[in-house]
């Protein structure tokens, strides 16, 4: 929660000129850096954020979960969103973060790069995601915003981190 | 069942009944709403059926009796042979009142005499008049119901009104107090008070002698002090005893009187009644000595103890301890003792102080007095579960804590730092008279020395103040000493805790077995086969939830039993066996464990007849078949393939299939074997943990990771170097006291993401290493196979977190656990890896025969 309320105080002064606009429907989002491109999750859906910490590797499950953590008590699982969009590796520094985030009655972690701000965006401001991306990876894509002079991609938390059963989807070849 | 259990469960039995009570009333108030309601009828029939089976197994006739003809009555209902009307309705819930009032009864009092007798009849008259589908004699049977039960609920009242006299007498409020300190306080009670002389020899002997001469004449209901602490009291001067007899004033003081005794005070109990207000009012007027009312506070404050102890301090006590602390301070403790035995305020009196022990004995004796049925509370397993995982929570800070401990300890503890200062200080003050000697040779020499003397002495005062900064530390270590000690405590503490967390959710497995009672009925009216089913080690407790999974499983054990196991009674004189077949079910604690054992005295399991199954049902060839072991075959029947194929009779066949019985129990962290001889009959070995939140396991790791493996899977460890290990088949074996173990890495069982396991066959170089390598041996049922791990990491009690929460399941791992370093550690299931240690070699196998 840190990181939010740290980065709390910059998107004032980046929004202040859309603050005029009636908020209703505006929704917040929280933005982050993965491989130099910028994503956000709407904010609602964050249960909070969280410095690295040690992850226990677990067997059988599709590469892109990096293993467990324990929150307080809780284990739950950890997705590296850099291998689930098969984005090249990169060792974890200062800036590294785990997204926690709410998804349907589970608790699901998120590696990413860091942490950039809390941003507003109004639904109309939210273009599909481009057709030339992979398809499956589109479905995770809610869609593309601009925010000044950036393209904000914004991931659908539900079509990315949801799927019933990780363990059987997935699953390299060598399962048998 | 036996008397030996009966208080024992009385508790379970009252919570259960209330239980079904109010379900009852739930499903009688459906049926009010529309009659011919199926559901409900078929619950209001099961909750009858359940209290029916819990009050024959209590021994409550009476209950048994009327659930029994409610039973039918609900029976004849459900099957539709005639419709529930309105006055069998307010029947039954004039019954279900009776039935509430009447375990209500036995809760407060521990005992009840109330006869169902007439509303028996009642129902089985109802019964009769609605199976002729006529109402004429309904009438009267109506109107029989209102008398009966008006009568019923009068001797109720009554002895409910008999109960509420006493604490009336005093003060409502008092009532709980009252009850819980004897329940056997009847108002018919003789008060015997007998007074020593001063300075008698061995007044206790006396007091025994006049107990045991008493309890000739009638029944001591309790004395003060009791006669079981007699020894601790320091000096007896009066012994009160309560009694309940008939004899008359003069026999009960000729059987009390001997030489020694002062005097001797037989109370009625009518002088008890009115006795309170003014005894409490009324001082002592003699032995004021100046020790006194140091020695009655003492009194006092342990009365105020006892009060407190008690359910709630009362109005009585409160304002006639007032009332006597005004004139005289004796009579607080005294006072308190009106609401046990009023009357013998007086005789105490004179010797108050030194009777005030016996203020301290009253609660012990009360805790004796037989009746009151212990107190219970449902929780909802929900919280109990929130509560393991927050004492689990506090187990594992606790260890971080003897983590920390430990490492300030090692950090701190470097007494040679200690030497190197002081050393310091001698060699600096060695370069100060060095110096010195310089000064006093030249003068240039001299300016630079100073300068340098001047250096060297603040130096010095450097050193000095680490030393004191040292000592510091020295001090602190003496304070890590006492955090060591307060995380020992805290060890302690959580321990306990958590056992006791643990042992709120253990209940005994009885009411599981004693259903079986009537599946056993019902199965042999469908087989028309005889059978005894014995039941032992009832009181074995284990967790709930352990408790709640294993119901189907063990009914799909006893209806195979039943209906496969058993023969037919004319088979079984034929083979010269009881016509009746035994199945027993029993269960006991051996150590963490508990064994649970359906057996029968039928056929056994035919290898023959399982040899054939296979084939015929295509699970293995007919060649493979022939060479299987007798062992092998029997091991089918946890097979899905059989169990269903063999199994499709109306009975088994609808419950769950062997396989989900092996399934179900190895969900609980259990294991199934079975021993079979044909002829002579089957059981099955089930072995459970006693709870299924706390695993004792082995830690080991591989690679980077902290796995934990049960301990009740692990048979032994072993360390085996490279030339031991054989090659099989591509598979490695080693041998353990002459039988061959297959031996497996996880790497040969779990696949990681992306491949092997980072990727950079750090596996392989392991296995050129030639030193010895650890080998934990897994044993599952009865196969074998050992697990390598780079190393071990020592046993613990870890708490098992559900992966399916926030991941889901995954094969090879039965959950996750959090160490004390904070590292989440997976927990192996055995089971699986074991299987998928076969699996992994079958196909290779199929590729070499």
């Amino acid at each position: 929660m840190d990181a939010i309320s740290a980065n709390d105080a910059r998107p004032d002064g980046h929004s202040a000129p859309k603050a005029g606009k009636p908020a209703v429907s505006t929704i917040q989002f929280v933005g982050f850096r993965l491989a130099d491109v910028d994503y956000a999750f709407e904010i609602r859906r964050i249960q909070e954020i969280i410095l690295l910490r040690p992850i226990t590797r677990v067997p059988q499950l599709p590469e892109w979960i990096e293993g467990l953590i324990n929150l307080r008590g809780s284990v739950i699982p950890v997705v590296s969103l850099r291998r689930r969009f098969a984005l090249p590796e990169r060792p974890n520094d200062d800036e590294t973060r785990i997204i926690v985030l709410n998804v349907g009655t589970r608790t699901v972690g998120v590696v990413v790069d860091g942490v950039s701000r809390v941003m507003k965006i109004q639904p109309d401001q939210i273009q599909p995601p481009p057709v030339t991306i992979d398809a499956i990876e589109r479905a995770a894509l809610q869609g593309v915003a601009r925010m000044e002079d950036r393209l904000i991609v914004i991931l659908d938390v539900d079509k990315l981190l949801n799927s019933e059963n990780w363990a059987a989807v997935d699953l390299p070849s060598s399962s048998s | 069942m036996s008397d030996m259990n009966f208080r024992h469960l009385l508790p379970f039995y009252l919570d259960e009944t209330d239980e079904q009570v109010i379900a009852l009333n739930d499903a009688l108030l459906k049926l009010e709403e529309d009659q011919s309601d199926a559901p409900a009828l078929a619950v209001a029939f099961r909750i009858v059926h359940t209290i029916k089976g819990s009050s024959a197994a209590l021994g409550f006739v009476q209950v048994n009796l009327l659930t029994h003809h409610l039973e039918s009555f609900f029976d004849i209902l459900r099957s539709g042979q005639c419709t529930l009307d309105r006055e069998s309705l307010n029947l039954f819930f004039r019954c279900l009142d009776e039935l509430r009032s009447y375990h209500q009864q036995l809760r407060e009092t521990g005992e009840t005499e109330v006869d169902f007798g007439e509303l028996v009849g009642l129902v089985q008259k109802n019964l009769e008049r609605v199976r002729n589908g006529g109402s004429s004699s309904g009438e009267s049977g109506d109107t029989d119901a209102g008398n009966d039960t008006s009568s019923v609920s009068k001797s109720e009242s009554g002895t409910k009104a008999n109960r509420a006299e006493k604490p009336s007498k005093a003060d409502e409020s008092a009532r709980v107090d009252v009850r819980s300190i004897s329940i056997d306080d009847t108002d018919s009670a003789v008060e015997v008070v007998a007074r020593f002389e001063d300075d008698v020899p061995l007044p206790d002997m006396k007091a025994r002698l006049i107990a045991k001469r008493l309890s000739a004449l009638g029944e001591i209901l309790s004395s003060v002090p009791s006669l079981e602490k007699l020894d601790d009291v320091a000096e007896l001067t009066t012994i009160s005893f309560r009694l309940a007899t008939d004899a008359s004033t003069e026999e009960l003081s000729k059987a009390a009187n001997m030489s020694g005794i002062a005097s001797l005070d037989i109370r009625r109990p009518k002088a008890s009644a009115a006795a309170p207000a003014s005894s409490a009012a009324k001082p002592a007027p003699a032995a004021k000595s100046p020790e006194r009312p140091k020695e009655e506070k003492r009194a006092a404050d342990r009365t105020t103890e006892m009060v407190e102890a008690v359910v709630e301090p009362n109005g009585i006590e409160a304002e006639t301890p007032k009332a006597g602390t005004e004139d005289k301070p004796a009579n607080v403790a005294a006072t308190a003792e009106t609401q046990v035995s009023i009357s013998s305020d007086q005789a105490e009196k004179p010797a108050a102080p030194k009777e005030k022990p016996a203020a301290k004995e009253k609660p012990a004796a009360a805790g004796k007095s037989v009746g009151k049925v212990g107190e219970t509370v449902r929780v909802e397993l929900e919280r109990l579960d929130h509560l393991m995982n927050l004492t689990g929570e506090l187990v594992l800070s606790k260890s971080r804590f003897v983590q920390v401990s430990a490492a300030l300890r090692e950090n701190l503890d470097s007494p040679s730092r200690r030497l190197q200062t002081s050393d310091c200080l001698d060699r600096l003050a060695a370069m100060r008279t060095a110096i010195e000697a310089i000064a006093h040779g030249g003068t240039d020499a001299e300016g630079m020395a100073h300068r340098l003397l001047e250096e060297v002495g603040s130096l010095s005062e450097e050193v000095e103040s680490m030393t004191r900064e040292l000592g510091r530390a020295r001090r602190a270590r003496a304070s890590l000493e006492d955090l060591g000690e307060a995380v020992h405590q805290l060890t302690r503490v959580c321990d306990g805790l958590q056992k006791g967390v643990l042992d709120t959710r253990m209940i005994p497995i009885g009411p599981l077995f004693e259903r079986f009672r009537r599946v056993i009925r019902d199965l042999s009216h469908a087989t028309g086969k005889e059978f005894v089913l014995k039941i032992s080690g009832e009181s074995t407790e284990l967790d709930k939830r352990v408790v709640d999974e294993l119901a189907d499983p063990l009914v799909h054990m006893v209806r195979n039993a039943g209906d496969h196991g058993l023969e037919s009674p004319e088979e079984r004189e034929r083979l010269g066996k009881p016509r009746a077949g035994t199945i027993s079910l029993s269960a006991a604690h051996s150590g963490d464990r508990v064994t649970i054992t359906v057996s029968d005295d039928g056929r056994g399991i035919d290898p023959e007849r399982i040899r054939r199954k296979v084939v015929e049902n295509g699970l293995v060839d007919a060649t493979t078949a022939d060479r299987l072991s007798d062992r092998e075959l029997i091991a089918y029947i946890w097979h899905a393939g059989l169990s269903t194929a063999e199994r499709l009779t109306d009975i088994s066949g609808r419950g769950v299939g062997m396989d989900i019985v092996r399934s179900r129990i190895e969900s609980l962290n259990g294991t199934v074997d079975i021993r079979t001889q044909v002829g002579v009959g089957t059981t099955f070995i089930i072995r459970l943990p006693l709870t299924l939140a706390i695993l004792p396991s082995l830690l080991v790791r591989v690679h980077d990771e902290v796995y934990a493996i049960a301990v009740d899977h692990i048979r032994e460890i072993v360390e085996v170097t490279e030339d031991r290990v054989h090659h099989v088949h591509r598979s490695r074996v080693i041998e353990i006291r002459d039988r061959i173990v297959p031996i497996v890495s996880l790497d040969d069982l779990f696949v990681w993401g992306g491949g092997a396991y980072g990727a950079s066959g750090e596996g392989e170089s392991r296995d050129e290493n030639g030193h010895a390598r650890r080998v934990v041996v897994l044993h599952s049922a009865d196969e074998m196979v050992g697990l390598e791990v780079d190393q071990l990491m020592g046993l613990q009690e870890v708490v098992l977190k559900s992966l399916d929460k926030n991941l889901g399941p995954v094969d090879g791992l039965s959950g996750a656990s959090i160490l004390g370093d904070g590292r989440v550690s997976l927990i192996l299931d055995v089971d699986r890896l074991m299987e998928m240690a076969a699996d992994r070699n079958r196909p290779k196998r199929a590729v070499a025969v």
